[in-house]
Order: C-alpha cells, then structure tokens, then sequence
C-alpha cells in the first residue's frame, strides 16, 4: 500500500452518544486496513441525548454498509418495525392520518395515483386516501412483513424502518466499533488546544491528563458543540422564528397493548407529544414552545396523556433549532446536535447524523483540508437542513387550527418563499414542486399535505383521459388489492418472534399477541 | 375554464409542434382539446435541435405514442451510442461521449477512483457503449445485468422532417385536430394572446396557446419580445443519400470556424456545420442553412402563451442539449396544463424549471469550451466569451481535486455524462478515494484487465449498426406479419 504524507493519520470524535458512534463505526469500517487511527472521547459522567428513537428507512443502508445483521441488531436494540408516522389533531382537532414509507397505489400512465384520488374526490367516491396504500393498511392493523422483491406485488411497494433504543443502539455501536480497532478514551476535554499557525484544532486535554492529538476532529460533543462552536466560534442560524418549539420532556413507559408498527406524533396546544414503542418499553416526550406554556404545564399534559405507567422520571430537554453556520469549519467537522437541531417530529434526527456522515466519507479531507472540500460538504448538508426544516414547518402551517396562540402564531407566519410556492403549486392543482436532494420526496409531501386537509382545488388534467368508471374500477382494484394483501400479513410482534428478534429482556415474549 | 373544459392551440408545423401535438394528443379526452396550427412544415431552422436523441426519448416517445418499431420501420432514424468528437480544441481532443449507465460502486468506491489509485487515465475501455460506437457496430443493451453491454444506453439518430413525421401521424391518429392554414395576425391585449387570424379567414381562440413556431416565437413574441444572448451561428445541412459506411455514432469534428457533425441515418448521411454567423464559409448551393441567435426569450410563459422549444430557447447543436430541453419542455408543459383561467402558479413553476434546465445545459455546453482554445479561432472566443458559471467551477474544481461528482436538483445531464466529459476534456483527478487502497493492487489490476478484455471483447462480436438494424427491420416485419 502507498503512503501518502497528507493522508489523514489520526482522526478524534469528541463524544459518545449515537452520532459519536454511529460515525466511529462508520469511519472504522471504512478506513479499516487502511493506517488511520480513530479514536473516541467520551465521558460518563456526562449523560447522552439519546437523540431519536424513531428512524427513516435509509438506517438500514447504513447498517448494511456495516454488514450489520438485522436480527442481532434488533434483538440487542429492543427494535421495533416502523412503517411509518401517525400524526393525530394536526389539520384538526379529531383528525389522523399516517405518513407512510411509501407511496400511494401506483401510477397510472406515469401519473401519480393521488391524483385519480383527487378526482374521485370530486366525484364523492373516494375513501380514505390511506385505504390506497399498503404500508398504512398494514400499519393501523398491526402487522408487518419485509417487502416483496416482485416490483408487481403490491407488498413490494414500501419501505420500512426501526424504532429502536437510542442508547442501546449507541451501545451496539461501541462494540462494533471498538471492534474494529476505534479507541475508547474515558474523560472529560478541560483544554482545546489550537494550532497557532492556522487556528486548527491540534489536541484536547482530559480531566485525567491525557492529550488526545489528531489531524481531524469529529465534533460529536451534542448541543454545546465544544469545538465547532466553543473553541472555534462558529456561529449559529437560529431557525425560532420558523420552529420555535424550543424545549421537550421525555418519559418512558411500559409497554402495553398491541406493538404499533409506527410513531405517533399528537398535535397539543403548544407544541407535540411522541409515542414510540419498542420491545421493551414505550418512548414519550412533549416537545414544547416555551413562550406558551410553563415546563411545569408541559410535563403535566405529557404526564396526563400517557398509556401506560411511567418506567422512569421525566428528563428535561432544552434546544435552540437551527444549524450551525459552517458545518465543517477548520479541521472540525460537527456531527449531531453539535451540527444543528431539529425537532424530531420526522425522526430526521438520526438521518441527519447520517448524512453527515456519509458526506464525510465521501469527501474525506487530507491534511491540506482544502477551503473547496469544507465548502462542497458545508453545501451539501446546508441543502440537507434546510429542505428538513421546510419540511417540518409544513406540519405546522398546513392546519386548520387557530385554537390557542402557538397555532395562531403559525397562521400568521410569512413562510420561506420555498415552502410558500410549494404549498400554491399543491393547493391549486395538486403539483409538487420536486427536488433531487433532500430526504423527503414527493408521496411525504402529498401525505402530510392531503393528511391535513390541504386539498388541491383542482386535479391534474391528464388524469380525465380515462373515463369515471375506469377511475372508479381502478380506485376499487387497488383498494381491494391492498386490503387482501394485509389481511394475508402477519401480526407485527409474531413476525418478530418468528424472525428470532425478539429481545431476551422483553415483555414482548410474553405478550403473545 | 374549469378543470373539465380546456382548449389548447399548438402553433408550428415544425419538429417542436410536431412532437407537443402529439404528446399532449395522448391525452386528448372530451374535456381537453386540441388544435394544432401546422405552418411552417420543415423549417430550417429545426436544423438546430440537431440529430441526435438522447436515451430518454425511447420513454418519452413511448408516452407520445411514438414506439420504437414504428421509428425502424418506417423513418430514416437509427440507433446511436453517443458522439464522437474529434480535433476538439488546441488539443485536438478526441473522445467518444458515450451514453452510459453509472459504472459501478466497488466495496463502496466509485469505480473511476480505481482509475485514479492505479495511474489509468482512459475511461473509454470499460465504456461498452464508446467503444461500439468506434467501431461502428450495435446491438440492445440486454435485460441481463451481468452482460457488459447491459451498461450502455442509447439515442436515436434522426432527421427532424422525418422524424417529426412519426410524431404528426401519432398527434391525428390522437384526435388532434390539425388547421393547415398560416397566421394572418396576432391579436395580443393586457399580456395575453386574444385571438389568432388566419389566411383563410378563420380565427382562432384558445384558453393556452403553445408556441412551438420556432425561434420567431410567432405568439409568444408579441409578449415577450426579449431574448437574452447575442450570438449568433450558422447551421448548415449537407445531405448524402448514400448508404453510410459506418453507424451508431455521430462524430463531431472541430475545426478553427466551428464544428461539423456527421450523423449516419439508416440511408443517409447527414453533415451539419455550425459556425459563427459572419464567418466566411463557402456557400454549398445544397445545403441548408439556418443561422439564430443562441439564448433564451426572458420568459418562458407569459400571460395565457407557453414557449415551446426554440421559441422559448435556442441551444446550440452541439449536444443532445437541444432535444433533451425540447422534451422536457414537453413534459413540463403536460405536468402543469391549466386546470382554470388563472394561469400564475402554472407560469411561475414552468418559468422556475425552464430556467433552472436552460442555465444547467447551458453548464454542460460551457464545458465543452473549457479545453485550451483553438488560437485565432473567432468562433472558440465567442463561445468563451462569458466567464465560467461558478457552478460549472465548482463541478471542475472537484473532479479535479478528488474526482467527486457535484450535482445540481435535476440536471438534463447525467453524473456519467459529466464524468465522461471530464476525462474526454483531458481532466484527471489529483486524488482518489483513499478507501480505495484498501483492494490488493494486484486483484484490482486483474480486475480492471478482465473489465477492458471483456467490453472489448463485447464490442468486437456486436454487429454492424446498419446489419444490425437490418436485422432488427426484418425482425419487426415478420412480427407484424409483413413481407421481410
């Protein structure tokens, strides 16, 4: 093997929560054989985030890459199947829908089908646009399978993630990663030490002593970003005026009831309440503006609406949503919370770690860490976060509720000019105005937008080549398809079972359902 | 206007109205009609989209009714694995830009960086597609993933008249309503087209009108009579009715005064020379001849009129550009028809992605420019003229530095175009995925040789194009139970 003198020797991650391992696993799979070290700080003393439970299906290619197994990992992670996010009270009070991993029917002379939906609206016979697509049908009634890989099956059409204990996730990870040669160093960072000569991050000093140099930093350290921000000064873009929820409180439950394949995310008066069930327990959390309501306010509704007895004591979460001005700045690349925060309420949290992530690998630096590299990756993530953010500020804006003054301050709010074109184009005809880059593709936006009763005035014109009745037969086919093919699907906690993914420590064993 | 009443005139006999009439005509119902205003059949100025077909068309002309066999049997079109340029720049640069599906990812590196680790500067052994197309032969890509031709893509090579012909019969058979008839008059008021008066005394009014009357823009003028560029070329047409020798591949050849194209149909051989307008050319009493002014008309839309085509922007030939931004033209127009007599949202989305489209060919056509230049050559510092895009530097930038593709949202243009553009523009990149060096050099050696010695090997048992097609004419024929 060649050795190059710029090669990057030595790479540090400061922090161990999910981003710090998730990146340590990646790079120490990438760079395995190859002569770079990675290391990791983190201390214990210090408590982790946790940040996500709830995923997008592009989780699994990251765990493929690694040749993860998915039974081990599920079993080692209490993971659940997730096919989607039900959100309830969010267009109105009363209202649900679910934002499924996949799309609605198929098209139909390369037409999307929620357009021959539209106009079976406007003839009165549609049903729920959900009793068109199979991941919703199966979702409501608990069960799952993998997808088919006939691209004709109608069961072949979604895709699928995991709900999965953060923490136990980090942990799998550790192990992976250590594994695969990554050193763990145990400490608190007490000095960042800078290089003189051109402001880089050269070494961080522990409580202990020890100074961990490195030619490339992994800032992984969550909200306070210890070298992104604290040693080098970046900068913030505080994203409030568009989310200003700003505050949450999390609390475990125990698991009862059926294994719900999906999160659910509930609208409330200031602000949103998640529920994700894993194997072994339930996740809940109030996610919260605090300029209308009071913590104490927000942990009793949290508290008030909960299924099942608390497992744990609320923990308390605070966050300014937005992104880092320069995600990459110097030497240091911030991964995580250190790189932004946004709500989770499209379990983007995690993906964004992972964008990072792979953005990372793809244009890995050498020692010159050249201004158009950091600028590539900067760009990149840059249209990462922002798509997201739109994306979760649709939820907000496309709503009919005006009934306390979070939902009034979102009524009265001038949105970006991207989100305001996007929701005209959709409203007067049914048009999503695409991208290429970005997590959320077209059939997210026509759930969210559909489920929150934005519906288009008019449909696509070309969707009148065919006649009623053959809008109509095809509507029916479809339905009555996606209805035989979830009967026929299997119970999603036997699935587990049956898969041997279950976890030892689970109640899930004993449920039999 | 409501969603169930919708009158759409097309205007231009051209290629652009030729193929508008028929894609909007699939979807002719009784609640969408449409009128096309043939004039102006055969325009030289359609010399401007060129002869060549990008590998989408096969999709798009499906949609239009257009079907592959239709084409073999009865047009003059071919099959092509990309262009050949030649002499290209003060380098004399010669590269075949071949269609091309992605090269494959291994252990999680893009292929080209192997490339790179292993001091190999061609591409074009391991592009099944460039190496058929210099050796004049073709065959289908096949279905099976693990045959090295599965990897090639291909277009179409064709003449407009002919070819739009395809496209006039599939518009009548739809149920298109054709007015042959020229326009006597315009009437335009308050940003809208009112009515259009025809020599034979007929008027007419439409809720849209869709201008595909070429780089006049006949309608959409009277609206928006500005264009933004200034230069001005000449596009000259020779056509040799011999059988041409070879196939599969237009070559483009530079020379100081521009650049001539040679694009063998399955009888003919087409020769198009683009110049600068003033340069002194021999006249050739043949030929024909257009010259335009390269650019865009300020909007795409404007008030209840749509620009399709060169009567919204005309590109220079020099690519597939041309006919990949008539197609989506096309099919942005059908995506945002007009559901009611308020046409702003429809407007503003068609203009924000005819320009993002316009500006992004344009990148790809700028690059071509980004070889040393020809000294002397007036038409090379026309077309340097305009600085460089920065988003074009930043595409360079990269690939030079790391050989990392950088991509805009739906680029006409492909990353494998791009990469191939790069290596036929001589670029190499400095540095490599460094994962790379984790592969034994020795198994990566060997399987590089087996790569290049089995595309070569592919290339050399394809038949020849004209055989080929031969072959494939007798075929359809029997199928469709005709004498062979």
């Amino acid at each position: 093997m060649r050795e190059n003198p710029e090669a990057i020797k030595s790479v540090c991650i400061l922090g161990g929560g999910t981003a710090g391992w998730m990146a340590a696993s990646a790079l120490a799979h990438k760079l395995q054989g190859l002569p770079v070290s990675v290391t990791l700080i983190e201390s214990e003393e210090i408590g982790t985030v946790g940040v996500g439970e709830a995923t997008l299906p592009h989780i699994r290619s990251f765990n493929a890459a690694l040749n993860i197994d998915e039974v081990t990992f599920m079993k080692a992670t209490e993971a659940t199947f997730k096919l989607g996010i039900e959100f309830c009270n969010w267009g109105r009070i009363g209202d649900r829908y679910i934002h499924p991993f996949g799309d609605y029917g198929t098209p139909i002379d390369g037409i999307p089908f929620y357009q021959y939906w539209l106009r079976l609206k406007q003839m009165g016979e549609a049903g729920r646009l959900d009793t068109y697509a199979y991941p919703i049908a199966i979702a409501e009634a608990n069960r799952f399978r993998h997808p088919a890989s006939d691209p004709a099956q109608i069961e072949s059409t979604f895709g699928y993630a995991y709900q999965f204990d953060a923490g136990r996730y980090a942990a799998f990870l550790r192990r992976f990663a250590e594994g695969h040669g990554v050193i763990r160093h145990e400490g608190k960072v007490v000095d960042c030490q800078l290089n003189p000569d051109n402001g880089h991050v050269a070494a961080l000093k522990l409580d202990n002593g020890a100074v961990i140099a490195a030619d490339l930093f992994v800032d992984c350290s969550g909200f306070r970003g210890l070298l992104i921000e604290q040693a080098l000064k970046t900068g913030y873009d505080d994203w409030s005026q568009w989310l200003p929820c700003n505050r949450a409180v999390a609390v475990p439950t125990e698991s009862r009831g059926g294994l719900t394949p999906f999160t659910r995310a509930t609208a409330l008066e200031a602000g949103w309440q998640w529920r994700i069930p894993l194997q072994h327990r339930t996740g809940n959390g109030h996610v919260y503006c605090s300029s209308f309501i009071s913590d104490e306010a927000a942990h009793a509704r949290l508290l008030g609406n909960l299924d099942a007895p608390t497992l744990a004591d609320p923990r308390q979460l605070y966050f300014t949503t937005g992104r880092r001005r320069q995600f990459w700045n110097r030497n240091v690349v911030a991964i995580g919370l250190a790189a932004g925060f946004l709500e989770p309420l499209e379990s983007t949290s995690i993906h964004l770690i992972q964008e990072g992530i792979t953005e990372l690998l793809q244009i890995f630096p050498d020692k010159h860490f050249r201004q158009s590299d950091i600028d590539e990756y900067n760009r990149r993530m840059g249209v990462n976060f922002e798509r997201v953010r739109d994306f979760l500020l649709l939820h907000y804006v496309a709503t009919q509720r005006d009934d306390t003054e979070m939902w009034r301050y979102f009524r009265n709010m001038t949105l970006p000019d991207s989100l305001e074109e996007k929701i005209q184009a959709w409203l007067t005809r049914g048009h999503l105005i695409r991208y290429e880059f970005g997590v959320f593709l077209p059939p997210s936006w026509v759930a969210v937008m559909l489920g929150q009763n934005l519906i288009p005035r008019h449909y696509d014109p070309r969707v009148d080549r065919l006649s009623s009745d053959e809008v109509r037969r095809a509507g029916d086919a479809l339905k009555q398809r996606v209805s035989a093919a979830a009967t026929a699907t299997p119970d999603h906690g036997a699935y587990i079972r049956k898969m041997g993914a279950a976890s030892d420590t689970v109640p899930l064993l004993a449920k039999g359902a | 206007m409501t969603t169930a009443n919708l009158h759409v005139v097309v205007c231009g006999g051209g290629l652009a109205g030729q193929m508008t009439a028929a894609a909007l005509g699939a979807y002719a119902c009784p609640t969408l009609t449409i009128s096309w205003l043939s004039e102006g059949k055969d325009p030289d100025t359609d010399l401007f989209y060129g002869h060549l077909a990008p590998p989408d068309a096969y999709r798009f002309n499906l949609a239009c009714r257009v079907a592959e066999p239709d084409l073999i049997l009865h047009s003059q079109t071919a099959l092509s694995f990309g262009t050949h340029y030649r002499h290209w720049g003060a380098q004399g640069l010669d590269w075949v830009q071949a269609f091309h599906q992605p090269l494959p990812v291994l252990e999680g590196v893009p292929f080209h960086h192997y490339l790179t680790q292993q001091g190999q500067g061609a591409l074009e052994p391991y592009l099944v597609s460039a190496l058929a197309a210099r050796r004049g032969v073709f065959a289908h890509p096949p279905e099976d993933r693990n045959h090295p031709l599965s990897r090639a893509e291909y277009g179409y090579h064709f003449e407009a008249a002919d070819y739009g012909r395809r496209f006039e019969r599939a518009a009548l058979s739809a149920g298109v309503r054709r007015i042959e008839a020229a326009i006597a008059a315009v009437e335009a008021a308050d940003g809208h087209i009112r009515a259009v008066h025809l020599s034979d005394g007929q008027s007419l009014t439409a809720d849209v009108w869709i201008d595909a009357s070429g780089p006049h823009a006949a309608l959409l003028s009277r609206l928006v009579p500005e264009t933004l560029g200034h230069r001005r070329l000449t596009a000259r047409q020779v056509r040799s009715d011999a059988p041409p020798a070879g196939g599969g591949v237009t070559v483009v050849t530079g020379m100081p005064e521009g650049w001539q194209a040679q694009t063998p149909l399955r009888a003919a051989l087409l020769t198009l020379t683009v110049s600068e307008a003033d340069s002194a050319t021999p006249a050739d009493a043949s030929a024909r001849t257009a010259t335009l002014t390269v650019g865009q008309r300020r909007a795409a839309w404007a008030g209840n009129c749509v620009g399709i085509g060169q009567a919204a922007c005309v590109a220079e030939p020099l690519t597939p550009a041309p006919m990949i931004l008539l197609q989506r033209d096309i099919e942005r127009l059908l995506a945002l028809l007009p559901v009611t007599a308020d046409l702003s949202v429809e407007r503003r989305e068609f203009n924000r992605q005819a320009e993002v489209d316009y500006a992004h060919a344009g990148l790809f056509m700028r690059a071509l420019f980004t070889a040393a230049p020809l000294d002397g050559s007036a038409y090379w510092q026309a077309a340097t003229a305009e600085p460089e895009d920065a988003r074009l530097r930043l595409k360079i930038e990269q690939f030079e530095s790391r050989g990392l593709p950088v991509a805009f949202d739906l680029e006409p243009f492909s990353r494998e175009d791009w990469l191939i553009l790069h290596y036929g523009m001589g670029r190499r990149p400095a540095r490599y995925d460094r994962t790379a060096d984790r592969a034994d050099p020795a198994r990566v050696e060997a399987y590089l040789a087996a790569q290049r010695r089995d595309i070569d090997g592919v290339a050399r048992a394809l038949p020849p194009h004209h055989q080929y097609l031969d072959g494939l004419t007798g075929y359809l024929r029997q199928q469709q139970g005709q004498t062979a």
